[in-house]
């Protein structure tokens, strides 16, 4: 009982986080109309409405038993009963104090589940106190000189409260109306809904991929009977695949969300930023209306937040200066979004400030060595300012890291490639900055390169990957202590991605190559080479995160599942590139891989047995450690199948296994003319005198048990085996 | 009349035994025993939301040792731990490790590798006992207590919220 009324008003507080959600931003777009001048003249019906929500959120904030919470908006309900009163107006002062206490409130309502309150009692009645300070003292000064009581004439100050009370019905009167009637065709879904619902179905295209996996693998089989099958399955297939797109495409346009939930944010930044640098900004927003991926909108924040930062700091000048060129003091700062296509957005972000100091660039580059004055002496202005996006640049006086989030330039344009998206930037001399930002509509799916490196997979995305090329041994230059292989005329940092990830397990490389594959990588103009061990094939399908446990593994972006059920994991290619320049300082030895090669060949090779993959890659580590080649099976047949294609010196096996247990294995082993010289080693948690009897009956070699085991104990026996 | 009140009176004794033994109930833990060769650990089941076979499992280059990879479970990825070496303890011989227990609290959930699964007891907190101060180095606030036939219970509130098992490598 108790339990479940836990999970009752859990479920309550969940659903008072996202009301509370919508009241702030109403009350912040009402101060923000409020604070405009002249006044709007929606004034009365603006501080109506914040009244309404300030009480609205004082009553639910009690419902859930958030006390601190209902005292704040209590208390600053108070200042808008005044206001609504005509006892009260409102100072450009007052703005500050309102915004602060608002801003505190938001700051309480982000941390309900928090058991640490960065505002603690005493500073929240400090600032209640202020709150109620200001009712009063506004209250007497400005009763006198009020000017013109919104609406309400002084006369009927007699009997205000029952004036206040028909025009507040008439108010109301409007917004069940407009409640009803967006009630009729929309559902309130919780966007954690919506966002299972997209899971599950984007789940559906691991499903194709697995189904078209299996009908290639039928389709090998060769078998007439299977014919007619294959082929009717492969017509489902189809049908299936477009379904799937079909769903996918309509959940996702149910994601869809406007803009204005993003934009909303803008004003309170613009106007906060522009008291902070004492500047005066005139903010115009256009095409809030148009609709994208609500996933887009959230990556989308820090980059859009980033660069009004920039605006603002570097963009436009302070009021003097701009006199002094002969534009108006105000400075401007135009947002719009427009549909570019069905499938793309585009979003422009406009100041009409200083401009991009092409000068400082240059002179920022030149100093980076990513290009000469020569060569920027014709470049075009475009190219000068793209410069901007490569990361050292952002560190310049140029770009300093205001926004403290250490989210630079070339970070807001890896953001937005992640994204699939572009980010162009234009400065005209003294006509301001304009950056361009185009979006896809719904995120793609995501594409990318699948590739080996000794035992394991790697995908590495594919808007990353400049080419792959074939590189021989020769055309490796070491310069310094780098490597580096030529491009086009361009000297590119070659690593080996096995060392900048420290992958490890068994090598398999063909001795007699001299050339090896490389990925040419591409990230906001910078390149570096990478080498693997074998290119496979382009996948297509969903980038999934770790798992809560694992928030951020440097280097990797997240995983897919692949159509046969691996999971493998996807390169971040900004990390990795900085891993690899790290990498490159090491030398990624050439030479000592090539004589590892042939020493391969003269090891002995060991065959392992076992269903559970922790022992199987246990017994690996603990057999190669000591010099030897092994090979791992899944179960006693495929062992028996290795067995009979390959040759090997020993075999180490597990009992209890599916399919073809130890003692049946080994049985067989024996019992085959070709096999029966190979010595076996059964090692098993079956700890009965019984089973022992067993294996010696099969004919194995040796018996250890698991649970009794050493290290030593196993290699020893194995050399003393063969 | 007389028989009314003999089908109320035996409802009464009904419903009284009833609560008399929800009331045992409350008092005692579900717990959830598994091994890891060769102690015998415990976990609350509140905590336990499901029981897998492992098969594949891929490695995730750069995480500490104690991660051991992540699993596909029905399309969501979990990361593995492997308390062995997350509590350092020596490792005994080559251990099966092939049962995963999926645990979880509010946000947080991961799998731990075990070599069996003994299936669920009820725990009376009364009964455990303190950890023994030698007890292969394992931070203490991992362990709830000994069941009396020996059973490590860790605490699994602890375990699910200590910030130091989460990789954040940004």
């Amino acid at each position: 009982m108790d339990k479940k009324q836990e999970a009752f008003l859990l479920e309550l507080i969940n659903d008072f986080k996202i009301e509370a959600a919508e009241h702030q931003q109403a009350i912040v777009n009402c101060l923000l109309e409020l604070e405009k001048k002249p006044p709007s003249p929606d004034y009365k019906e603006l501080v109506e409405t914040t009244f309404r929500e300030f009480h609205n959120l004082k009553g639910s904030a009690r419902a859930v038993n958030l006390l601190d919470i209902e005292r704040l908006c209590q208390s600053l309900e108070g200042v808008f009963h005044k206001l609504k009163q005509g006892s009260l107006t409102l100072l450009p002062s007052s703005f500050d104090m309102l915004y602060k206490a608002n801003d505190s409130l938001n700051v309480m309502l982000s941390e309900i589940d928090k058991t640490h309150k960065s505002i603690g009692a005493n500073a929240l009645t400090q600032l209640i106190q202020e709150v109620e300070t200001m009712q009063k003292s506004i209250g007497i000064t400005q009763k006198m000189n009020f000017p013109t009581p919104p609406l309400v004439s002084a006369a009927n100050n007699i009997a205000p409260l029952s004036v206040n009370e028909t025009t507040l019905d008439f108010n109301t009167a409007k917004f069940p109306i407009n409640e009803t009637q967006a009630a009729k065709d929309t559902v309130r879904v919780a966007t954690s809904k919506l966002d299972i619902l997209l899971r599950q179905a984007e789940e559906f295209i691991t499903v194709k991929a697995t189904m078209a996996f299996y009908i290639q693998e039928i389709k090998k089989k060769k078998h007439d009977d299977l014919c007619m099958l294959v082929k009717d399955m492969e017509q489902f297939q189809v049908g299936l695949s477009r379904m799937v797109d079909n769903l996918l495409f309509d959940i996702k346009t149910t994601l869809l969300h406007p803009f204005s939930s993003l934009l909303a944010i803008v004003p309170k930044i613009v106007r906060d930023l522009g008291k902070e640098y004492n500047k005066e900004i005139q903010l115009s927003i256009r095409g809030g209306e148009i609709e994208i991926d609500r996933r887009i909108l959230e990556e989308i924040k820090d980059p859009l937040i980033h660069l009004i930062r920039n605006c603002i700091d570097h963009g436009i000048e302070i009021p003097d200066i701009r006199q002094k060129k002969g534009k108006s003091a105000t400075g401007l700062i135009e947002i719009s979004v427009k549909q570019e296509s069905g499938k793309n957005v585009e979003l422009c972000i406009h100041d009409d400030g200083a401009g991009i100091n092409k000068t400082k660039v240059i002179s920022a580059a030149v100093k980076m060595g990513i290009t000469s004055m020569e060569a920027a002496a014709h470049m075009s202005d475009r190219d000068i300012c793209g410069f901007i996006f490569r990361s050292g640049i952002s560190t310049s006086q140029f770009i300093t890291d205001i926004s403290g989030r250490g989210l630079g330039m070339a970070i807001v344009a890896d953001k937005i490639a992640n994204l699939g998206g572009t980010i162009m930037v234009e400065s005209p001399t003294d006509e301001g900055t304009t950056f361009t930002i185009t979006l896809p509509v719904t995120l793609a799916t995501f594409r990318g390169i699948l590739v080996r490196i000794n035992e394991s997979f790697f995908i590495v995305p594919t808007n990353s990957i400049e080419s792959a090329v074939r590189v021989h041994q020769d055309e490796v230059r070491s310069v310094e202590s780098k490597k580096m292989i030529l491009m086009h005329g361009e000297s590119i940092a070659l690593v080996r991605l096995g060392d900048v990830l420290s992958v490890v397990g068994r090598k398999i490389r063909n001795k007699d190559e001299k050339t090896f594959p490389v990925l040419i990588l591409s990230l906001a103009q910078k390149r570096i080479a990478l080498m693997i061990d074998e290119v496979l094939g382009e996948h297509e399908g969903l980038v999934k995160d770790l798992g809560p446990q694992l928030i951020h593994v440097r280097n990797i972006a997240g995983v897919t599942v692949m159509g046969n059920g691996r999971v493998v994991p996807i390169l971040q290619i900004h990390e990795l590139m900085e891993s690899a320049i790290h990498a490159a300082e090491a030398d990624i030895g050439l030479e000592t891989a090539d004589e590892a090669g042939v020493k391969e060949s003269e090891l002995l090779s060991i065959l392992v047995a076992d269903d559970s993959i922790t022992s199987r890659s246990l017994l690996r580590d603990i057999i190669e450690s000591s010099g030897f080649l092994v090979k791992t099976a899944v179960d006693g047949l495929e062992a028996f199948q290795f067995l009979q294609n390959e040759k090997f010196d020993l075999l180490v096996s597990d009992v209890e296994m599916p399919k073809m247990n130890g003692f049946e294995l080994t049985a067989r082993i024996k019992e085959d003319t070709n096999l029966s010289e190979i010595p076996v080693v059964l090692v098993t948690a079956l700890e009965s005198a019984d089973d022992r009897q067993k294996g010696m009956d099969a004919g194995a070699n040796a018996y250890i048990i698991k649970s009794s085991f050493e290290q030593s104990n196993l290699i020893e026996t194995i050399r003393r085996l063969i | 009349m007389n028989l009314d009140q003999k089908i109320l009176r035996a409802r009464a004794k009904e419903i009284s035994r009833h609560k008399i033994k929800q009331d045992d109930m409350a008092e005692s833990l579900s717990v959830v025993e598994f091994l890891l060769i060769p102690e015998r650990y415990g976990i609350e089941s509140k905590y336990v939301s499901e029981v897998l076979s492992l098969r594949e499992m891929t490695p995730i280059p750069g995480t500490p040792a104690f991660v051991a990879g992540v699993m596909n479970v029905r399309g969501k990825i979990v990361s593995i731990l492997n308390l062995k070496l997350l509590f350092n303890l020596k490792e005994r011989g080559i251990t099966e490790l092939n049962k995963i227990i999926l645990v979880r609290m509010d946000r947080m959930e991961f799998g731990i590798v075990t070599d069996a699964i003994a299936g669920t007891l009820k725990v009376y907190p009364n009964t455990l006992s303190a950890p023994p101060a030698n007890l292969h180095g394992i931070n203490a606030e991992y362990i709830q207590g000994i069941t009396p036939d020996g059973i490590i219970l860790l605490n699994g509130e602890n375990l699910l919220t200590n910030k130091t098992i989460i990789v954040n490598q940004k």
